[in-house]
């Protein structure tokens, strides 16, 4: 700090980046997540399953691991946790324990179909402007 | 296209972190990867960007913020701190150090062979002074065009915006799907 002129122009040309999520539309007491009810056919626990839409992100997330070339592990492991991000909490504990039940039907392949399912409900139409043109407009 | 302050500011302060929602992120010294998943159109690279621009902890926090429903970081924010990221550390708008760094990989042994004659290692220098590496691509492969029209289309190459602003949110969506079934059909051979 020995050169003050230097110092008060770079104190004033430097910004430190910084982001907020605050300035989102929606406050917490409005927000409903959009919310999905289903049955499973041939299921002994006759449980009525929960999936709530999960953010624009955890979708490209999901795409992410579609696109590289992931090992199928991880693609496994992702597909996965998309499921336990739109499943509630108890259905995801319902879906889990049958799938580790050996005596239930139920297989990782009707999981992926599920996925699938939510994946082609919830992809139509999307609750979220395109984020460039969200960014442009909040940069004028 | 390319805003002189903005380039002067990557080289004066590099960029080492950033703050969302009052929480500071650090950066790992380390561009090549996050670079390798930029794009010159779309929003799509920038969750991969971001999470491997930072360093391992707190991408997991910037993770579970993600996957947490109840929690707003979405890809408008994302979106927006991934290309003030890029800018503060190349200097230049996202397309156009795509772009270059596109132009980087593919000429990476001539350039690599030429630098290297100066003691300059381009990866190190891609980790480390990102603008750097990207300002020497830019004017190495401007100056090898062989007269002003192909110097011209060059830097319209770089330089231009991308469409994405025009595509709609359905028509991204759609593909995700149609990459998702592909992918599945794949998967179960």
């Amino acid at each position: 700090m020995t050169d003050t002129v230097d110092t008060e122009v770079e104190e004033d040309v430097v910004e430190t980046l910084v982001f907020t999520t605050k300035d989102k539309n929606h406050s917490d007491d409005d927000w409903k997540p959009d919310e999905f009810k289903f049955k499973l056919p041939d299921d002994p626990t006759d449980t009525t399953y929960v999936a709530r839409k999960p953010k624009r992100a955890t979708f490209l997330l999901l795409q992410a691991a579609f696109g590289r070339r992931a090992r199928t592990a991880d693609l496994l492991h992702e597909m996965f946790r998309f499921m336990d991000v739109a499943l509630t909490d108890e259905s995801a504990r319902v879906l889990e324990n049958r799938m580790d039940d050996a005596d239930d039907p139920l297989e990782a392949e009707d999981v992926i179909d599920l996925m699938l399912t939510l994946i082609k409900r919830w992809g139509d139409t999307s609750s979220e402007p395109t984020s460039i043109k969200a960014a442009r407009d909040r940069r004028r | 296209m390319t805003d002189a302050g903005d380039a002067w500011r990557a080289a004066t302060r590099p960029v080492t972190g950033f703050v969302l929602d009052g929480e500071w992120y650090e950066l790992k010294r380390r561009w090549r990867t996050p670079l390798t998943y930029l794009s010159d159109d779309g929003d799509e690279w920038c969750l991969p960007f971001l999470l491997s621009a930072v360093h391992d902890a707190d991408a997991d926090v910037l993770l579970d913020r993600v996957l947490d429903l109840q929690d707003d970081l979405d890809q408008p924010v994302i979106f927006t701190a991934c290309t003030a990221l890029v800018r503060r550390a190349t200097g230049m708008p996202w397309w156009t150090a795509a772009r270059l760094f596109w132009v980087l990989l593919g000429n990476f042994q001539r350039l690599d062979a030429e630098l290297v004659r100066d003691g300059v290692d381009v990866t190190r220098l891609v980790d480390r002074k990102p603008w750097r590496a990207l300002a020497i691509t830019r004017q190495w492969w401007l100056g090898a065009s062989k007269d002003e029209a192909e110097w011209r289309k060059n830097t319209e190459f770089l330089d231009r915006p991308p469409l994405s602003a025009l595509q709609s949110d359905e028509a991204a969506q759609r593909a995700i799907q149609e990459q998702a079934m592909a992918a599945v059909a794949q998967f179960r051979g």
